[in-house]
């Protein structure tokens, strides 16, 4: 695995937000790459950090608050981070694009559909407004909206959650970017459209070859579509491996309690599995582990060693100090 | 049970920002004045002496005299005291029962809450002045027909607003539950729902002062509100305003009074609005 | 289709507080203590002369009838004859009407002028002291009494620094526009503050929505952002609010036409009420309260347009 290989490459990336109520850290010591063509997920509960992980990426979080404490995303081998409003304008518009989580208030309701999808075209000044047109009507059925031509002047109100989602979709590969970021897009929609639109995600993915970081607390979800997948906790990245090794054999005692939490259909339980405890949110930088109060295998040294990712097998990381306790 | 009151205020207090402090430490100052009038002056509001006609202000008369010979500064203070009842029963009363009103028809609905729309409505499209100018042409002028005339048709706003949190707040979990535990109407209304959805009204309710108080000294202004000799400081800008060019002072002192105690009472319905967490809503239209 | 539904339900609806307004209007005056024509007269005349008046106002016949009368008549324009200024009352509104009107667009033009800017400002730098000095300095002006600032202003600019005329009308359009200044600007700083602090809520509501920052993701520059996606949103409240205040801006105007002797209805109505001219007061009323209802149709009319959200 080399270098070149990675499209976008976050290093030593912390954020914190300074707010009333006091310091919170949202994010600390973010290592994560992400390779062309790959589908990356991100898995973790509310509030573990991975929307303001994503948003950082687009340096959308405004700057008091938030609080860019240190570390770089390299993108094309420039830092995201230190780039001119210009030139990350640019990169939104045509190299990085980003779904949200509600599709019903990611549109302006009282402009159209269409207007909105292809506002901001590359192509826009070249060309006619006719051929502007026909290209929305074009990407609207790519996305499996049906009667695009007359959906196209509609307004956000007259569409569905589901629908609008697929807009937004639209909205996003209209420049045909190389990284597509989506947080948690299916949450705010019905599980049959949720199937649907990860579905075409993945078409989409695998016909332009373009990267995808996927956000969601479902695991459920990253299961089925992605290559790799990261768990966060308190904003640290706990584990990080392949699809297939982070289930079958998890390496972080909560990636252990987020996969046993899931109900199994065909087993006799009498209770739920839980993580006991709820999340904590740390106010100062520590580079101890942030899981102790919660895990069952914990113990006094792991109150005070610091932690950071370790390889434990090949591709597969965690941040775990005894992932050998591991049953 | 008391140390606990005074805590609480205390702790108020703290939270309270720079607006709502200024507000109601003017606020105070004027209210003092306009009680503690006859012991801040040795003139009575009015005595007319006619060897000081017109007279500048200057250390006797600190705000001058009028063409009566008055002292223009006691009549000033005098007016407070005037002035301020008038727009705090003008405020306050009719928010009483138009907070009833409103609670009633916005929980309610039906039929009730139909006709009392309709009924607002109806008062809400003359504008405010020109319904009081109307009202008191039939009644004459005076302050007990500005009384009648402000309760008849100011409750309006107040039921209003009242009815449209009502109506939100009556779906609301904990007004179910307490449906459903069998509360009586009236208590669900007052004691549960009513201490989450007051805090706009009092905010309007500042607001409202303060309109009042420039409606009563406007209407005195026109000749329909208080009537000569009293002091009241919309009357004392009209008797001024004959005399702009030789006694500036009659008609702006009287008239800057009303501006302070207006400012006093924005800043504490400001200061208010900041700390109920409600300052970047649509300030209410009236 | 949608359209045409929508405009008929809201016209519909303002049906019923316009006939409210007639009834009060009328019976209002009816519930006058005392008799009204002696009144009028200022008990100055026989029971023959008060008889005859009370046929030729048709004040005799019994109160339903005359009730629809009324009605009858004022839909068509009639509002009777003022009895004291011997004229019909139509006539009188008719002659004074233009200053008024003038008058309250001139005032609705300036506070939008001076808040438009007031409030961008205050969103762009939301919560630094320019924003609070903006609010405060609102404050002032919200508490500042029109009939004062009005005498400061001819006291200031009229007489002092003589630029502008103390009072009248002007002939001419753009005499208007020079005698009303003075007197809209009155106006307009008491709309002003409370049109600022909408606009600025109105415009941080949406400058935190989500579309915008959608719209943030798709690269546009901030100032594409707020000219294309913010403004629009942001001005319909803009709407609402001069159409709700229209009935504090004809309060305003009726004490600054008295001010600033602007021979508008404003004036007209308070002759009226020193000569207890009924007939002028009840016909000044219902016009009044018809413009502010049928302002707010039309603002709601409006809303048709910009915000398509209305016609589900």
């Amino acid at each position: 695995m080399s270098a070149e290989e990675n499209i976008l490459s976050i290093i030593n990336f912390s954020i914190n937000f300074v707010t009333q109520g006091g310091n919170i850290i949202a994010n600390q010591d973010i290592n994560l790459n992400l390779r062309a063509g790959e589908i990356l997920g991100i898995v973790g509960e509310s509030g573990s950090g991975k929307t303001v992980l994503c948003k950082s990426i687009l340096k959308l979080l405004s700057t008091p608050p938030a609080n860019y404490q240190s570390g770089k995303i390299l993108f094309e081998n420039n830092d995201l981070l230190s780039q001119s409003d210009e030139s990350l304008r640019v990169i939104r518009q045509k190299k990085i694009s980003m779904i949200f989580q509600n599709p019903m208030s990611a549109f302006n309701p009282v402009r159209t559909v269409g207007e909105q999808i292809i506002e901001n075209l590359s192509n826009k000044k070249i060309l006619s407004k006719k051929e502007t047109k026909n290209f929305c009507i074009e990407l609207l059925k790519k996305v499996g909206i049906s009667t695009p031509e007359i959906r196209y002047s509609e307004y956000p109100y007259q569409w569905s959650g589901g629908m609008l989602q697929r807009a937004a979709i639209a909205m996003a590969i209209r420049n045909s970017p190389k990284i597509l970021l989506a947080d948690e897009p299916t949450t705010a929609l019905d599980v049959t459209i949720q199937d649907q639109i990860l579905a075409l995600l993945l078409s989409i993915q695998k016909t332009t070859n373009m990267s995808m970081v996927l956000v969601s607390h479902d695991l459920g979800v990253v299961a089925e579509t992605c290559d790799r997948i990261a768990v966060m906790y308190a904003g640290r990245i706990v584990e990080l491996a392949k699809t297939k090794d982070l289930f079958n054999n998890p390496q972080h005692p909560y990636t252990v309690g987020l996969i046993n939490s899931i109900p199994r259909i065909n087993s006799h339980q009498e209770r739920l599995q839980n993580i006991p405890g709820t999340l904590k949110t740390f106010s100062v930088y520590n580079d101890k582990c942030p899981f102790t109060e919660r895990c069952q295998y914990a113990d006094n040294a792991c109150k005070i060693n610091k932690v950071k990712l370790n390889e434990i097998r090949k591709r597969h990381f965690s941040l775990c100090l005894y992932p050998e306790r591991i049953k | 049970m008391k140390l606990e009151m005074i805590n609480i205020i205390k702790d108020e207090y703290k939270n309270f920002n720079t607006n709502l402090k200024i507000g109601i430490i003017i606020f105070f100052i004027i209210l003092l004045i306009g009680l503690f009038a006859p012991f801040l002056t040795q003139y009575d509001p009015l005595y007319q002496d006619y060897n000081s006609l017109l007279l500048p202000p200057s250390f006797n008369h600190w705000f001058g005299t009028d063409n009566y010979g008055r002292d223009i500064f006691t009549r000033v203070i005098y007016a407070t005291r005037l002035d301020l009842q008038i727009g705090f029963y003008t405020t306050y009363v009719p928010l009483i029962y138009g907070v009833m009103i409103g609670a009633y028809s916005g929980y309610f609905g039906g039929s009730i809450d139909t006709i009392m729309m309709r009924l607002t409505d109806t008062a809400m499209a003359f504008p405010f002045l020109i319904l009081i100018i109307f009202i008191l042409s039939i009644l004459g002028p005076g302050i007990q027909n500005i009384y009648i005339a402000v309760f008849l048709v100011a409750w309006t706003m107040y039921a209003r607003l009242i009815r449209a949190e009502m109506l939100v707040e009556k779906n609301k979990d904990y007004i179910v539950a307490a449906q459903v535990l069998g509360f009586g109407t009236n208590r669900i209304i007052f004691k549960h729902a009513m201490p989450n959805i007051i805090t706009s009204c009092i905010i309007f309710s500042m607001f409202d002062f303060v309109l009042n108080i420039l409606l009563v000294s406007g209407l005195s202004f026109l000749g329909l509100g208080v009537q000569p000799p009293i002091p009241e400081w919309g009357a004392m800008v009209a008797e001024g305003r004959d005399f702009i060019l030789n006694a500036w002072w009659i008609s702006t002192l009287p008239g800057f009074f009303i501006l302070l105690t207006g400012f006093a009472l924005c800043l504490i319905g400001d200061g208010l609005s900041e700390r109920f967490g409600k300052r970047n809503q649509y300030t209410v239209s009236v | 289709m949608k359209y045409i539904h929508y405009i008929f339900s809201k016209v519909f609806s303002i049906l019923p507080v316009i006939f409210g307004v007639t009834i009060v209007s009328f019976f209002l005056i009816h519930l006058i203590p005392g008799d009204p024509v002696r009144i009028m007269l200022h008990g100055r005349a026989t029971d023959e002369v008060v008889k005859q008046i009370y046929q030729e106002l048709g004040w005799d016949k019994p109160i339903l009838s005359q009730y629809f009368d009324f009605l009858f008549n004022s839909i068509r324009g009639d509002f009777g004859k003022s009895y004291i200024q011997k004229a019909l009352v139509s006539d009188l509104i008719f002659e004074r009407m233009a200053p008024s009107v003038f008058l309250l667009i001139y005032s609705a033009v300036l506070s939008i002028l001076i808040s438009l800017p007031l409030s961008y400002i205050s969103s762009i730098k939301v919560n630094s002291y320019t924003d609070h000095l903006i609010r405060s300095v609102g404050l002032i002006g919200f508490a500042m009494p029109p009939f004062w600032i009005g005498i400061l202003l001819i006291l200031l600019f009229g007489l002092y620094f003589n630029i502008f005329p103390v009072g009248g009308y002007g002939i001419g359009f753009f005499e208007h526009l020079y005698f009303l200044f003075l007197p809209s600007l009155t106006i307009a700083l008491f709309l002003s503050p409370m049109l600022t602090q909408s606009l600025r809520a109105s415009i941080l509501d949406n400058l935190s929505s989500d579309y915008v920052e959608v719209a943030k993701s798709k690269g546009l520059s901030n100032k594409r952002i707020i000219f294309t996606h913010v403004l629009k949103n942001s001005l319909i409240p803009v709407i609402t609010i001069l159409a709700v205040n229209l009935s504090w801006l004809i309060s305003g105007a009726v004490i600054i036409e008295y001010v600033f002797s602007i021979p508008g209805l404003g004036s007209l109505l308070i002759r009226a009420i020193s000569y207890r001219d009924y007939p002028v007061i009840q016909g000044l009323c219902i016009l009044f309260s018809a413009m502010v209802v049928i302002v707010n149709l039309l603002a709601d009319l409006c809303y048709m347009f910009i915000n398509p959200r209305v016609l589900k």
